[in-house]
């Protein structure tokens, strides 16, 4: 048997996105994020974990799908009331969420309407969000956001994020506006669809995410702070690095050791010829950046060097 | 009568309802961490196939007595597994 595919490109970065994935493996089998038990599948590419995470969900799903169609087929003979009762008192989150996934969209619609947001926030725990998203699109903005800020207030990130693609931006902003940064972070690393993600980011305001960096850098989450460079799109990461000034140099040096330590080069030289000028000056000032040999093996042997290292840096020594 | 056990990844692909080779990926692991993983997909299977069997009795009994047979009907017909 093979020791590695061939696809598998090895870095920190790349094992950064395995851990994310392996964490939603973990999320789709026990729900205990604490579970170490499968800790040795972080050796994985990230589709190869991702590829047993989709495996593993479609095989549940398949093994009951006719028993979640026989449940399904009770809305149409009780009423919804009592449909609504009977998911919350009896079927429980894990049954109700299946169900849900093979019910006609305006039946679950009509039945979501009937229950508590606070058992649909455990409820969407269980929910894949690609068997649900018809019916996610078609509820009501203010039940999303009732939902999401439940979830948010119970920690449930992993999930959020698996949701940012399916529910509206402005529902999705709503329900984040005001979070955590730890909480954006870990929601934006979860997140499957880029451009979702992308659309999220793009609309926070700076504020937020500054809240992000720092908080990440403060909870020693600094490799999740470079992680997420990856997941955003080009102007996402210029806003990032446009922002880097304002941290306190703490902050500063330790996200910039992160993106050496991580070598997330392919996320961060395509962004230094968006930043303003102002700002690219700042970034090649900060010490981490201006290690004259980092700056050699990051830049082409052709002598035109623009990144000069001799600039002092921009606060003073200390 | 001595029945063998299929190895672990057989039976990882079983479970996922997958050619081995789909899996073969996870050849660099040892037995032990496959066993671990099996063990982890079997217990997942298991506990959902108690929580649906559970919620599908406990239906039957949640619903007025006056729909109970329809309830049943629905829920439990005559050609389907249990």
């Amino acid at each position: 048997m093979s020791a590695a595919s061939p696809a598998r490109p090895a870095g920190p970065v790349h094992d950064g996105r395995s851990r994310v994935e392996l964490a939603k493996l973990r999320h789709e089998l026990s729900h205990d994020g604490d579970d170490t038990t499968l800790d040795f599948l972080a050796a994985l590419a990230p589709n190869e974990v991702r590829l047993l995470r989709e495996r593993a969900a479609a095989a549940r799903f398949t093994r009951h799908e006719g028993r979640f169609a026989r449940l399904a087929g009770l809305t149409r003979l009780l009423p919804v009331a009592l449909c609504a009762r009977a998911a919350e008192a009896v079927l429980g989150p894990l049954v109700s969420a299946r169900t849900a996934s093979v019910m006609e969209p305006e039946d679950a619609v009509r039945l979501a309407s009937r229950i508590s947001p606070d058992f649909l926030a455990t409820l969407t725990t269980y929910l894949d969000p690609a068997r649900s998203a018809a019916i996610v699109r078609e509820l009501p903005e203010p039940l999303l956001v009732a939902v999401g800020r439940r979830m948010l207030a119970r920690g449930e990130h992993l999930a959020l994020g698996r949701f940012v693609g399916v529910v509206p931006t402005d529902a999705n902003l709503a329900v984040v506006h005001d979070a955590p940064g730890l909480a954006l972070l870990e929601i934006a690393l979860y997140a499957e669809e880029p451009d979702a993600l992308d659309a999220v980011v793009g609309a926070l305001p700076d504020d937020a995410l500054r809240r992000i960096l720092v908080d990440a850098v403060d909870e020693g989450r600094a490799d999740d702070a470079v992680l997420l460079l990856g997941n955003v799109g080009l102007d996402a990461r210029a806003r990032v690095f446009e922002l880097l000034p304002e941290l306190a140099e703490g902050h500063q040096r330790a996200l910039v050791r992160a993106v050496v330590r991580r070598g997330a080069w392919t996320e961060v030289l395509p962004v230094l010829s968006l930043i303003t000028p102002a700002a690219l000056q700042h970034l090649v000032r900060v010490p981490e950046i201006a290690d004259p040999a980092l700056l050699a093996a990051l830049v082409p042997q052709d002598g035109d060097v623009p990144l000069t290292p001799a600039v002092p840096p921009p606060w003073p020594a200390s | 009568m001595v029945t063998s056990v299929p190895p672990p990844l057989d039976r990882i692909a079983s479970r996922l309802d997958v050619d081995p080779e789909e899996i073969a990926f996870l050849g660099r692991f040892d037995d032990l961490q496959l066993e671990l993983l099996d063990t982890a997909l079997g217990m997942a299977q298991h506990t959902e196939d108690l929580e649906v069997r559970r919620s599908m009795r406990d239906a039957v009994g949640f619903v007025p007595a006056v729909l109970r047979r329809r309830v049943i009907a629905t829920l439990f017909p005559r050609d389907a597994p249990a």
